[in-house]
């Protein structure tokens, strides 16, 4: 399998619709090498260019296509070693998404980043959140290298955050931490061929619930 | 419901008429069980019952240790609130039934309920008291939910028993909530049932009856059970389950981010469907990084998965706009053949609007693909 093909269809298919830029992010490529990867998949109907927005897009067919790939790249015996790290990624996960609405309202209302006790005390704690989650994702990594590009960019969402950029924790499109989480855990459920509702019963039947 | 018959098990049959036999908090646990919440195994003996020969030795090969829980005539109305007042034991051999039964019972009578009467002026009528019979098991956390408004309430909780938290002895953890989520809390985290934040579990309990309540629950290591259900309304009725919601032009769901917008609706299969229009009411089943393009285009977001602490709530007050999660599928499919829609994100309400409705005009086009 072409890397670079599957690397930029696989950036594509979790984004949706993204700029070369951001693709480039998630594919761990060149933004040249992107850009013409892009071209070749426009050429055979994977994607499109949407020149007034300066975006791409997958087509339907794209997304078959990447199924297919995905299934070649991550077969029935990877998925079983993912899933561990998985089981451990969905507690961090609801943390971690208390942590952003704890980010975003306090008191019932947005916050609006004026008291820095509070910004720093959710900062710390992400910063905690971030510590146990990175093993998680060095496990996933070991699996698939690709994996390990979140844990990097999570480390530099991480620390736009510390040197004082508000939008590095919940931002929207601007690769923030929420941003990169929401697409790792994406390509979790892609990789393990799983639903949200299939997830809900998988943690529905862990723990203490019943 | 008779007392003849001594002790009987408690089911969702019972309802306000019975009060009067069974007490308020046996009340509370079958409108739990109406509405599908999971109670302990309880028993009841009526007010004036007295268990028949056997019963309470038959008791004993269920479990060895027992819960002995007043259920007051006057406790748990939306009137008053006797909480703590009357006696509980816990941790009881079946042996010792009787007697603590006898004690439940005598607590009725105790100068402490005798003063409160007379404080709140309700000493003209007498005290009833059946008493509830539950397997005690100790829990792994005990919490009380303090409903404040139908989303907002505050969460107590200890690890262990919760006999020192109901008696307010030790200094619990807390967490806040509000439409939004969780709002704040002490720092130990926040409390999960399986996955689901128990303050989310509790804000269903009140949605679903339409009314702030106090709650009391325990989770073991089969997950959470509820304790005691006292709502901050008249009656507690039926759960809403026969309530004809297909015809309800209203969609209750989960307030995840706040503010009002009308648009039309659209659910679009996929991101790139063409009847997509930048300024629309965004309809989806749920929402992956894939819809976030389509979400910062819409006037607002309706999913029919997710509550407060999904992604696409956390995306929706990024960008700002009216966000209600959690509507369901059936609802959703409502609202997207229902053309013109009102979110109310504050209020976790979708409303179809009339045709007649004023629509601005439109220049936007979608990108062609």
């Amino acid at each position: 399998m072409n890397l670079c093909h599957f690397d930029v269809l696989h950036a594509l298919t979790i984004k949706g619709m993204a700029q070369p830029g951001a693709l480039a992010l998630t594919a761990g490529q060149d933004q040249d090498d992107v850009l013409r990867e892009l071209d070749r998949l426009r050429q055979d109907g994977y994607a499109v260019h949407l020149e007034r927005r300066g975006s791409w897009r997958v087509t339907p067919q794209g997304r078959d296509r990447h199924a297919e790939l995905l299934a070649d790249d991550t077969p029935a015996p990877a998925r079983d070693r993912l899933y561990p790290a998985y089981d451990r990624f969905l507690p961090l996960n609801h943390q971690f998404k208390g942590l952003c609405t704890r980010w975003q309202v306090r008191g019932g209302a947005p916050n609006d980043h004026t008291d820095p006790g509070h910004d720093a005390a959710v900062i710390a704690q992400l910063g905690e959140l971030h510590a146990e989650a990175e093993p998680v994702v060095g496990d996933l990594a070991g699996v698939r290298d690709r994996f390990a590009r979140y844990g990097e960019r999570l480390d530099r969402a991480l620390g736009r955050l510390h040197a004082g950029e508000v939008n590095a924790f919940t931002g929207v499109l601007c690769d923030s931490y929420h941003d990169i989480w929401m697409e790792l855990h994406r390509d979790l459920l892609l990789s393990l061929k799983l639903d949200r509702a299939e997830e809900e019963a998988r943690q529905a039947s862990a723990g203490v619930g019943r | 419901m008779t007392t003849d018959q001594g002790l009987v098990r408690l089911t969702e049959s019972l309802g306000d008429d019975d009060r009067a036999l069974v007490g308020g908090k046996a009340l509370g646990l079958a409108a739990l069980l109406r509405a599908g919440r999971v109670i302990p195994a309880t028993w009841v003996l009526p007010v004036g019952a007295e268990p028949t020969p056997g019963q309470l030795e038959r008791l004993a090969d269920h479990a060895p240790r027992w819960a002995v829980r007043s259920s007051a005539t006057v406790e748990d109305g939306p009137a008053l609130s006797y909480a703590g007042m009357f006696r509980t034991e816990l941790d009881v051999p079946a042996a010792g039934l009787p007697a603590a039964i006898e004690r439940v019972r005598a607590s009725a009578r105790s100068s402490r309920v005798t003063a409160y009467r007379m404080w709140s002026g309700a000493r003209g009528r007498g005290v009833g008291m059946a008493v509830l019979l539950q397997p005690f098991r100790v829990p792994a956390f005990s919490a009380v939910w303090l409903g404040r408004g139908l989303a907002t309430g505050r969460l107590e909780w200890v690890a262990g028993g919760g006999e020192a938290l109901v008696a307010g002895a030790v200094t619990p953890a807390w967490e806040e909530w509000a439409s939004t989520g969780l709002v704040d809390g002490s720092h130990h985290g926040v409390l999960l049932s399986g996955r689901q934040p128990v303050g989310e579990a509790c804000v269903a309990v009140q949605r679903t009856f339409g009314a702030p309540a106090d709650l009391e629950l325990a989770i073991l290591d089969g997950g959470l059970v509820w304790l005691q259900f006292r709502p901050m309304t008249t009656r507690i009725g039926m759960a809403p389950r026969h309530r004809d919601a297909a015809q309800a032009h209203v969609v209750q769901g989960v307030s995840a981010s706040a503010g009002q917008a009308t648009g039309d609706a659209v659910w679009p299969r996929d991101i790139a469907d063409i009847r997509w229009r930048p300024g629309a009411v965004l309809l989806a089943e749920q929402t992956d990084p894939d819809w976030v393009p389509l979400m910062a285009e819409a006037a607002a977001l309706v999913t029919a998965a997710g509550g407060m602490l999904c992604h696409a709530a956390i995306v929706a007050r990024e960008l700002g706009i009216p966000c209600v999660t959690g509507v369901g599928m059936p609802a959703l499919e409502r609202l997207a053949a229902g053309g013109r829609l009102a979110v109310d994100g504050t209020a976790g309400t979708v409303s179809i609007l009339p045709p007649s409705s004023p629509r601005p005009h439109r220049t936007l086009r979608p990108e062609g693909a």
